[in-house]
């Protein structure tokens, strides 16, 4: 072997050392780590933080014949486990102390904040949410009633575990629905008001076992400058989506002035843009609603008809429960909430930079005095084939 | 005197001198077969020719037969009443030994006449051949069945009953100094680069070597970049991949003795196209290309992706195919590297050995195999069922590229991109994609760059890389080897939508 190839040899051989010494050390095989699949957040005595995590419980099953025994779905596949510190970061090390393996964020999609904790203030926790790099930021939020614990600790019958079905919930976008991101944003938005789906315990039906349940949505937490400004019932909320467009699954029944009866239309898609307006010193804003709608029931004995007029009377009315629905979560947001729940700040903010900047101050007692009006366009698209009630 | 200068020495006029060499040269080899006899009954002559290597019947019946049949003066015989004689149709004087003993070796007879400072060869080849048959290795649906076998001339005839213009040009070369193996270069002249023909003339011309037993002898003495697992001259066992690249401007190179034919220039684009996408309809053949680009890359990455993304980055698996991931690796006691490793370790030898393996056991032993490498494996717990799938897409995909030698070359570069990714994740894996497209670029086949038309871009030559564009829409030949006569049909080849009711 001459010198030179002796030479290349070594510094290949160095090469390769450097390789296999420079990696792996940040390697972590799946079976090193603990899966978050949920997260609870909640007050703990008057300071601190409890973190109760619930953990995926890989059941080693490589074969299909061996799983056949066990129980892979609704119970066994996940635990939970908590520990208390004085800010999230210490209690996660106190958590991590009672882990073999290494606990790992990336797949937690749902964060549940008790309501307890939602009064101290959120914002250092939401520090620690978006700052370390494991958490999720498109992960959703929520606020439960009572300890967050509490849903975690439930076996949901339907899906893999209660984080699955609050994850799933809040996919469906029929409530409001908050990820990290989103919430970060809206409490550093114009209005400082932030909005996420309230969750309340739900026992299920004709199970003996107290600990099977979800945790299902029921209305909207409002925060307002961090702190809970109160908690918005479903109609509220509905008022609320249609507001801020975000309004995609809503079913809407009449009475129909004309007939006995009530008469159901289905909304398919929907459309709102707020128009802010600064005239002789007098704010105001325009909602501008615009939805398309099926009927999917008519219990009324109205002849439906693509031309007839009792099509456009029945739009009408549907217009004005849409009217009447945001008016009266305005109303709400003035005296109960007293917080801008619509972000009509926002609104004036891009319309009118100028003004704002001089009156920013000054939005609390500008918001209530507000004038809104509601300009509601709705249309039956598909009337069905039947021009009358079915009967028989 | 040392064999090889007999070859040199002259003819004598006195046979019995011709004889003594020819045998000295010979030194009494077992498959020599020689007969003296009196030509028209009143000179010696002196037969010579190897076993095996001509057709015995037709030299009785129709050399020696009218030899001592004849009836002529001494003074009178020459090669002109030779040839009136002998029913023939390849009579050749062979000036030097050497032009005789290599007539000889191609299955001719040696005739020598006492008075005649010359040999005469009658060429009357007779060996046993394979028959022609459908190519092993590059089986099509539709298109032509036939496949080159291992006589150079039935090639050659082949190639001529596909290209008849006389401007097809084959030029012979003779390589190995005992093989002495016969190589013909064919090009299409008026198409191929005359530069590049020269340039490969030469490049066979400088080989100076024992034996060249098959083509790949040749490739590896004539390619650009010796040291890269990319092959960058195409090989084939169709005519009518060949009669293709010639029409392109292309080279081809066969030899005797084989039935794999070298295609030069080539370009990595090439190796990703099957004879049968010009056969098919225009856009299932591009729908076909695309899924072997896509299966190119899963060859290439597929394990190693599932490795770096399994140990490194668990975030970006979505969480409802991590979880049942993460259930069926609890109980694997290897990393999964090593698991990885492990499969396509197995796999690819499993594979090795069905090549080799005689056909009566090879049935028995690809379904032990299958049983090891998908069942065994997984109800031992030693490797997860996750990656036995991974295994097995990647293990089809390499089969998904046309060319076998490109396969290999993917599935070699697999193993490093394995540990890097293993070792780096992601990065990796990036870091093993991207020193291969360098290399890639960096490289030619004769001069021609290797990633085009991708890099130097050719936008008017993509039509036939990433799509296969309609026959019609395919007017020019590609730019770099068919750069003097770049129209290759007449415009609106296009078929008009026929008139309802026409005649057609």
């Amino acid at each position: 072997m001459s010198r030179g190839t002796r030479f290349l040899l070594l510094i290949l051989a160095a090469l390769l050392i450097c390789l296999l010494l420079g990696g792996c050390w940040d390697r972590k095989e799946i079976n090193d780590l603990a899966l978050v699949t949920g997260v609870a957040i909640d007050q703990h005595g008057d300071k601190n933080v409890e973190i109760t995590i619930q953990i995926f419980i890989p059941l080693g099953s490589t074969q299909g014949s061996d799983s056949l025994g066990k129980a892979t779905s609704g119970t066994g596949t996940t635990f939970i486990q908590s520990a208390s510190g004085e800010n999230i970061a210490d209690a996660l090390s106190h958590l991590q102390m009672k882990f073999s393996r290494e606990i790992f964020w990336g797949h937690s999609e749902v964060y549940i904040f008790g309501v307890d904790r939602v009064k101290k203030g959120i914002s250092k926790d939401m520090d620690f949410l978006m700052r370390d790099s494991e958490p999720r930021e498109r992960a959703f939020v929520f606020v439960s009633k009572g300890k967050a614990k509490k849903i975690l600790e439930k076996h949901s019958i339907l899906e893999r575990n209660t984080s699955e079905v609050l994850r799933e919930m809040a996919n469906n976008r029929a409530s409001i629905t908050t990820t990290l991101a989103h919430l970060q944003e809206m409490l550093d938005n114009e209005s400082k008001t932030a909005l996420l789906p309230w969750v309340e315990p739900m026992h299920a039906p004709s199970e003996p076992d107290p600990t099977k349940g979800v945790g299902y949505i029921s209305g909207t937490v409002i925060l307002h400058n961090e702190k809970l400004a109160g908690i918005a019932s479903n109609e509220d909320t509905r008022g609320l989506l249609w507001t801020i467009d975000e309004m995609h699954n809503a079913t809407i029944t009449i009475e129909p002035e004309s007939s006995d009866g009530t008469l159901s239309v289905q909304l398919l898609r929907s459309r709102t843009r707020l128009v802010p307006a600064i005239k002789n010193g007098e704010w105001s804003v325009t909602i501008h609603v615009k939805c398309k709608n099926q009927l999917i029931q008519n219990e009324s004995d109205i002849n439906i008809n693509q031309s007839s007029e009792s099509l456009q009377a029945i739009e009408e009315q549907l217009e004005r429960s849409i009217e009447q629905r945001i008016l009266q979560t305005f109303e709400d947001a003035k005296t109960k909430y007293k917080a801008d729940i619509f972000n009509f700040a926002g609104a004036f903010h891009r319309k009118y930079p100028g003004i704002w900047k001089k009156h920013q101050k000054d939005w609390e007692e500008i918001f209530p005095k507000i004038k809104v009006a509601v300009k509601v366009e709705a249309e039956i698209l598909r009337p069905g084939m039947f021009n009358t009630q079915q009967s028989g | 005197m040392d064999i090889l200068e007999y070859r040199h020495t002259p003819f004598s006029t006195r046979l019995t001198d011709n004889i003594e060499i020819i045998k000295k040269i010979y030194n009494d080899s077992a498959d020599i077969r020689s007969r003296s006899f009196p030509l028209a009954g009143n000179t010696d002559a002196f037969l010579l020719f190897i076993d095996g290597m001509i057709n015995e019947q037709l030299l009785d019946l129709h050399v020696l037969a009218p030899l001592l049949q004849a009836r002529a003066d001494p003074d009178k015989i020459d090669f002109s009443y030779i040839s009136s004689i002998v029913a023939a149709s390849q009579l050749v004087i062979a000036a030097s030994f050497d032009e005789l003993l290599r007539s000889i070796s191609n299955g001719s007879v040696a005739l020598l006449v006492d008075g005649l400072p010359f040999g005469i060869t009658v060429s009357l080849p007779g060996w046993q051949q394979r028959s022609i048959e459908e190519p092993a290795a590059e089986s099509i649906i539709r298109g032509p069945r036939e496949g080159f076998t291992e006589t150079l001339s039935v090639n050659t005839s082949m190639l001529r009953r596909k290209i008849k213009d006389p401007a097809l040009k084959l030029s012979s070369f003779q390589v190995g100094r005992y093989t002495k193996t016969e190589i013909m270069l064919a090009h299409i002249d008026g198409i191929a680069n005359h530069d590049l023909v020269e340039e490969v003339t030469s490049r066979i011309g400088k080989i100076d070597i024992d034996g060249v037993l098959e083509s790949g002898y040749i490739e590896g003495l004539i390619e650009d970049n010796p040291y890269s697992p990319f092959p960058q001259i195409q090989i084939t066992e169709r005519p009518d991949v060949v009669s293709a690249a010639l029409l392109e401007g292309k080279i081809a190179i066969l030899l005797d003795g084989t039935p794999f034919c070298l295609i030069a220039p080539t370009t990595f684009f090439s190796m990703l196209q099957s004879p049968e996408d010009y056969y098919q309809r225009f856009m299932i053949s591009s729908f076909i290309r695309w899924l072997r680009f896509l299966f190119l890359l899963i060859s290439l990455l597929l394990p190693s992706l599932y490795v770096a993304v399994l140990t490194f980055h668990q975030e970006m698996v979505p969480t409802s195919l991590l979880l049942s991931i993460a259930k069926s690796r609890e109980e694997i006691p290897f990393p999964a590297l090593v698991e990885a490793l492990l499969m396509e370790v197995s796999f690819e030898a499993l594979r090795e050995a069905g090549v080799r393996l005689p056909k009566q056991v090879g049935s028995a032993v690809s379904i032990v195999g299958a049983l090891v490498i998908g069942q065994a494996a997984t109800s031992a717990g030693l490797v997860s069922s996750p990656m036995v799938m991974v295994v097995a897409i990647t293990g089809i995909a390499s089969f998904l590229l046309p060319q076998y030698s490109a396969g290999i070359a993917i599935r070699v570069l697999r193993f490093p991109i394995m540990f890097l990714s293993g070792m780096f994740g992601l990065l990796g894996l990036m870091l093993g994609l991207l020193t291969i497209i360098v290399h890639l670029c960096s490289l030619r086949s004769l001069g021609v760059p290797y990633l085009q038309p991708l890099a130097p871009m050719k936008w008017s030559e993509m039509l036939d890389t990433f799509i296969r564009g309609p026959i019609w829409g395919m007017r020019k030949r590609p730019s770099l080897t068919g750069r003097k006569n770049t129209i290759r049909q007449a415009p609106f080849n296009r078929p008009e939508q026929g008139e309802e009711g026409a005649p057609s």
